[in-house]
């Protein structure tokens, strides 16, 4: 697998350093398809990697804390092997980052039907957004607000300059995981009244356990930082206050949380 | 006042069983009910044509009235203030060629306009009612418009033309720079070749074909309420990191289901625009009727009230979501998928038959509600569907009808946005995977082919290119993974406004259910589909 995204990124002219040094111990990084490996209630998401075969994650939804990868497209897998019991016969990353490549790849298509060997905890769904939030709080189906609501109090003085970071899956333009970071450095700055709004953008090249470095597309950064200003002049920084920058060379990572090299920040200056 | 109910009667062809006149209903007091008040009953004065209202002929506005279609009867509810329908610009022909928006959303096709309502006008008036308008009711206004072949889509599939801007623009009038290129591959109403009206004329011109869609139990649809939407929550839920769009003129974000494209943010915007392309009016609407336009909208409630199979759907300690009183009821904003609040609540008052009840109701309300289990509790594999699988579900994911069509009452999405199930997009658009009947009518749309920039975000499920009848969202946005995706749905009024989906696709209920058992490859039965047609048919 890893063969075939070293393939692919060539054919895409993008630079891959020579092989050097692996991430340390306890930590994987590869690229692989997903195997969906099905239960009686929701399937497990499982990767293969030198002979291993890991758990990644059940199947979720958008509250999930790790979004379930894609059949039909190959991964970057970033984790920690846990010495959690296996589940559903795979090691347990965890942490773990997944990034769905962009690219299709139709070899990327193994489903294991449910052979009643697995069961995983699924909880059902409980209820969701509704007004009046009163009518759940009573049957208690909610819990009570507090006071004065969830909207956090606004800042008081002094106003002190802050930085909001946002991640972003690999090869991916923009930090769709994010909005919360977003929305919080838009508050900060309308409170504050913010002189200043700088934006910083990276580009990564994360170490694979193969010693592989496959590196982001060289224009990525810039473009991560542009979409990004755009995004945050949509949702009411003026544009006349913000400072957008990126950094065009890629970050080496060493293996260990190098999914944290994929990022972009929001400097917010009173 | 009788002599002139009894003309509009026999004119509009309106069963007429509210109060008459002007009269609102707003003091039935139905926000605060959880139990509509008892329906009325049948009326031996129902259409069995069904009734057609035209612009600057219409009656004065019913409190509640009932329609005749094949599966039984819709309800409409009106709960606003009294209007005159002669002079309010929803009714009168505003613009220049005789339509009114009343035209192709017609009370008893639950305010869209049924394909079989479209034919029964042509015959009736060989083509010169208005609703064939040049512009948009025929397949190209340069065509011969007296041939009926020259408005194929909207005769065979209740389809108006939508003339949208190559390349998009924002709402500030600066263009967008897509993401794609796009050609014709395919034009059977060569439009867009068209040297007038095509791609390549001088205002460069996309033509796609869609349905209208139903005005009524619009607070389902709109925001800021809803809950979703307001001043500080900003971004579309469905992961794609963007900011929703913006109410122009109060700074709120908006909800983006409105349209099939959801390029009109808001009603009032919506108003505008229908005025100046489907009216072809002339200047813009006041301010006066822009909230003449939008608190109609916002007080017209339809759903099917009567069923041929189930009997009455409204009566008294019925189902709590069938009926327009009870949409009219019910809050919005609910989320669905879940056991504590189901989408369309419970049918446990069908478990006991009622007194009067025949055996062959019985039967048919127990087949609507194995059709709502199979809705709400069949999983099967939800694949390769961008905006839908792209959310945090992974691609499959093994979940039922309800993941997506969540929202309480009306079964649409309460997440805001658009998708793509494959209604317009090949391969799952495409003639391998459709019926006998959809292989004679799929040639009739045009398809494009769209190739995507190498440092573009592809649509995940097909790539960088991708052949499609209608791009939907993406000729909006510009965006490659809008391709193929447009705003979901309200299920209601089914029974009252065939054909389905954004582009007609689907002739009827069976057609509509075929297209997800193939396209997601679910394995119903027979039995599951008669099934679940009913349930549909039933909203």
């Amino acid at each position: 697998m890893a063969r075939r995204f070293l393939s692919l990124a060539l054919a895409a002219l993008i630079p891959v350093a020579a092989m050097a040094a692996t991430p340390p111990a306890g930590h994987v990084n590869f690229v692989a398809c997903p195997i969906l490996q099905d239960t009686a209630t929701v399937p497990c998401w499982m990767a293969d990697y030198q002979g291993q075969r890991y758990y990644l994650t059940i199947q979720t939804d958008a509250s999930g804390e790790i979004y379930p990868p894609f059949l039909g497209h190959q991964a970057l897998i970033e984790g920690v092997v846990s010495d959690e019991p296996n589940i559903c016969g795979g090691k347990v990353l965890k942490p773990v980052k997944i990034s769905v490549l962009p690219d299709l790849d139709p070899a990327c298509n193994v489903m294991l039907p449910d052979d009643g060997r697995y069961t995983v905890p699924f909880a059902p769904r409980g209820p969701g957004p509704r007004a009046p939030v009163a009518e759940l709080i009573a049957r208690g189906l909610r819990e009570a607000q507090p006071p004065g609501g969830a909207r956090p109090p606004p800042p008081s003085p002094p106003f002190v300059e802050k930085t909001f970071t946002l991640y972003f899956e690999y090869d991916a333009q923009r930090a769709t995981r994010s909005i919360r970071e977003m929305q919080a450095a838009l508050v900060y700055a309308e409170a504050i009244k913010a002189r200043r709004v700088e934006i910083m953008a990276w580009r990564a090249a994360p170490l694979l356990s193969n010693g592989e470095r496959p590196a982001e597309p060289e224009w990525l950064a810039e473009r991560r930082a542009k979409e990004l200003a755009a995004v945050m002049a949509d949702i009411g920084i003026d544009p006349s206050t913000m400072d957008v920058r990126w950094q065009s060379a890629a970050v080496k990572g060493d293996g260990v949380d190098d999914w944290q090299d994929r990022r972009a920040t929001i400097r917010v200056i009173p | 006042m009788l002599s002139r109910l009894h003309e509009v009667l026999r004119r509009s062809r309106l069963a007429w069983l509210g109060a008459a006149g002007l009269t609102a209903v707003g003091a039935l007091a139905l926000a605060a009910a959880q139990t509509p008040p008892p329906a009325p009953e049948p009326d031996a004065n129902y259409d069995e044509n069904g009734g057609w209202w035209a612009p600057g002929e219409s009656p004065a506005m019913p409190a509640e009235a009932q329609f005749l279609n094949d599966a039984g009867a819709l309800g409409f509810l009106y709960t606003g203030a009294p209007i005159d329908t002669r002079t309010h610009p929803f009714f009168a022909p505003i613009g220049t060629n005789g339509r009114a928006c009343v035209t192709c959303h017609q009370p008893a096709n639950a305010m869209s306009v049924s394909v079989a309502t479209i034919q029964r006008r042509w015959t009736e008036t060989n083509g010169a009612d208005p609703i064939f308008a040049a512009v948009d009711g025929s397949n190209c206004p340069n065509l011969p418009q007296a041939d009926p072949a020259s408005h194929s889509l909207l005769l065979k599939r209740g389809l108006f033309r939508i003339a949208l801007p190559w390349p998009p623009k924002r709402p500030d009038g600066t263009v967008i720079t897509p993401e794609f290129s796009i050609e014709v591959v395919q034009d059977p109403t060569g439009c867009n070749t068209n040297a007038q009206y095509g791609l390549t004329s001088a205002a460069p011109t996309i033509s796609v074909y869609r349905r209208p869609r139903p005005v009524a139990n619009l607070k389902y649809v709109v925001g800021p309420e809803r809950g979703i939407g307001g001043r500080y929550n900003l971004f579309g839920p469905k992961n794609t990191g963007l900011p929703m769009a913006t109410d122009p003129e109060t700074g709120e974000r908006v909800t983006m289901q409105i349209m099939a494209d959801a390029r009109a943010p808001t009603l009032r915007a919506q108003a505008r625009d229908a005025a100046a392309t489907h009216l072809q009016m002339e200047g813009a609407l006041t301010e006066a009727q822009l909230t003449q336009l939008t608190d109609f909208e916002m007080s017209v409630y339809a759903g099917q009230v009567l069923s041929n199979g189930a009997g009455r759907l409204d009566e008294p300690g019925g189902p709590r979501a069938l009926g327009p009183r009870n949409l009219a009821a019910n809050p919005n904003g609910v989320l669905g998928d879940n056991f504590d609040d189901p989408v369309f609540f419970d049918f446990n008052a069908w478990k006991t038959p009622r007194p009067g009840e025949t055996p062959a109701q019985t039967a048919f309300r127990a087949s609507v509600m194995r059709g709502y289990d199979i809705y709400f509790l069949r999983p099967f594999w939800v694949r390769d569907s961008m905006h839908l699988n792209t959310v945090g579900l992974g691609n499959p994911a093994k979940r039922t009808c309800a993941t997506c069509h969540n929202m309480q009452m009306t079964g649409m999405d309460l997440v805001s946005g658009w998708v793509d199930v494959g209604v317009s997009n090949l391969p799952f658009a495409g003639q391998v995977l459709t019926t006998p009947q959809d292989r004679e009518r799929r040639p009739d749309l045009p398809l494009f082919k769209i190739t995507c920039k190498e440092d573009a975000p592809p649509h995940m499920f097909l790539g960088r290119v991708i052949y499609t009848h209608d791009p939907g969202r993406a000729l909006i946005s510009g965006r490659c993974m809008d391709v193929g995706s447009v705003v979901m749905q309200q299920f209601r009024g089914l029974s009252a406004r065939a054909p389905y989906f954004s582009n007609g696709s689907a002739a009827n209920l069976r057609e509509l259910v075929d297209f997800y058992d193939r396209r997601y490859n679910i394995g119903l039965t027979e039995q599951d589909k008669v099934d679940l047609i009913n349930f549909l048919g039933v909203l």
